[in-house]
């Protein structure tokens, strides 16, 4: 129910937006804050770097919001644009950014209290650990995890963030557990 | 936080950007799948020219691997794989694309590739192309291995080209692809349809062995793929003449 109003409210805020570029910040004010942890956390940049990425996203979505479909999520959509660019930011400083400790503490203890995760996974183990195993973690599980624990996605919303089918997420997110659980051997 | 919203809003009033008219976008989606479905057309002609092309081959039993692997165009076979890379890629970016398993997509791929292709050969479309392009189309022959190359390997025991005069029954002057004459010389036990009217300008497929320099024994006479009569007066050879 309470996704259904915050879907509609998206689209009122869209509707609006289209009519008059000042209603743009209430989407902006609405989903800066989400979108810039994710790309923290997945990406590894600092606060102000972020920020220049965040910046890219939301224009992009200004530019795009004509080609927002209607009958999806619109953090969906959102988020598969921040995807696509945290994606090529990434790719552009792989070099550079490999080496960045990435806030994985959250993450860290999502992911600790995960029950599958805690069986796979002998959690005897300081939470740091988990949390420097996160940081090894290949992009594109990190992300998957984060999606998932952090912000708490539904397979079929991961799947439209990331433009990949929902079985193919859902090998992902096993794939990026296995790895965890191979880093912390 | 207030402040990303300012820039932006800056950003937006200074760049003057403004959203991409809904037109582009639907214009875009159309587009898309207009050229999904011309690569889809050209796959599948593709296939049909490729299967038309080896049954004209008419190769004999005991020569077809062979001639089926020198038939294989792959060159095309290399821009068809571009065409078809660019395919998937082009789907796996519509709206519901990347919901469907690439395996999946490969697979109907295949299989419209496939349906299409046979569609193509059976309607005539594939025979009638085969024809424009061997025609009109330079370089053609280049690409794929024509029919008359592959009956033209004398050393293989296949010789093609056209009739140039009948001497009796038993040996016609024939013309080959590449201006040489040979005699060709028929048997007893040479076999031909009943229904071939050799005639001058006739084109022929030749089975046989060459038994000298540019005189070869026929075992076997097949129509040529070119069998419109030329105007010449037909001539009948050992009685089966209908």
């Amino acid at each position: 129910m309470a996704d259904l109003a915050d879907q509609e409210q998206d689209i009122r805020h869209v509707r609006r937006s289209l009519e008059n570029q000042i209603f743009y910040a209430d989407i902006v004010d609405k989903y800066q804050a989400k979108i810039l942890s994710f790309i923290r956390r997945i990406s590894g940049v600092n606060q102000e770097e972020a920020e220049d990425i965040a910046q890219e996203i939301f224009l992009k979505a200004y530019v795009n919001l004509n080609n927002f479909d209607q009958d999806k999520k619109f953090f969906s959509w959102l988020f598969s644009i921040a995807h696509n660019e945290v994606v090529s930011h990434w790719r552009k400083n792989k070099k550079r950014l490999k080496d960045v400790s990435i806030e994985g503490e959250e993450l860290a203890e999502r992911l600790g209290k995960e029950n599958n995760l805690v069986e796979e996974i002998d959690l005897k183990v300081e939470k740091t650990e988990l949390k420097n195993a996160i940081n090894k973690l290949n992009f594109k599980y990190r992300e998957v995890l984060e999606l998932k624990f952090i912000e708490d996605y539904s397979y079929q919303e991961i799947s439209d963030i990331v433009k990949k089918p929902v079985a193919t997420v859902g090998t992902l997110i096993n794939r990026a557990k296995k790895q965890l659980k191979e880093i912390m051997k | 936080m207030n402040n990303l919203i300012s820039k932006i809003q800056e950003k937006i009033k200074t760049s003057k950007i403004k959203p991409r008219p809904k037109w582009q976008f639907t214009l875009i989606a159309i587009l898309t799948w207009v050229l999904l479905l011309v690569l889809v057309v050209i796959l599948g002609l593709s296939l049909g020219l490729f299967i038309e092309l080896l049954i004209k081959h008419d190769i004999p039993g005991y020569q077809r691997f062979t001639s089926f692997l020198q038939a294989i165009p792959y060159f095309w076979i290399l821009i068809i794989g571009l065409v078809a890379i660019i395919l998937v890629f082009k789907f796996r970016k519509t709206r519901k694309g990347y919901k469907i398993k690439l395996s999946y997509i490969i697979f109907g791929l295949i299989v419209l590739t496939i349906f299409v292709g046979f569609l193509t050969y059976y309607a005539g479309i594939a025979r009638d192309l085969e024809l424009v392009l061997e025609n009109n189309a330079p370089g053609y022959g280049k690409v794929v291995r024509l029919p008359q190359d592959v009956w033209f390997s004398p050393e293989s025991g296949n010789l093609y080209g056209e009739i140039l005069k009948i001497d009796s029954a038993q040996q016609f002057i024939l013309l080959d692809r590449e201006d040489g004459i040979w005699i060709v010389y028929l048997t007893s036990e040479t076999m031909s349809s009943p229904r071939i009217v050799f005639y001058p300008g006739l084109e022929v497929k030749i089975r046989g062995e060459v038994i000298d320099d540019y005189e070869f024994e026929a075992f076997e006479i097949r129509p040529g793929f070119d069998t419109r009569p030329k105007g010449a007066k037909p001539f009948c050879l050992q009685g089966g003449c209908r």
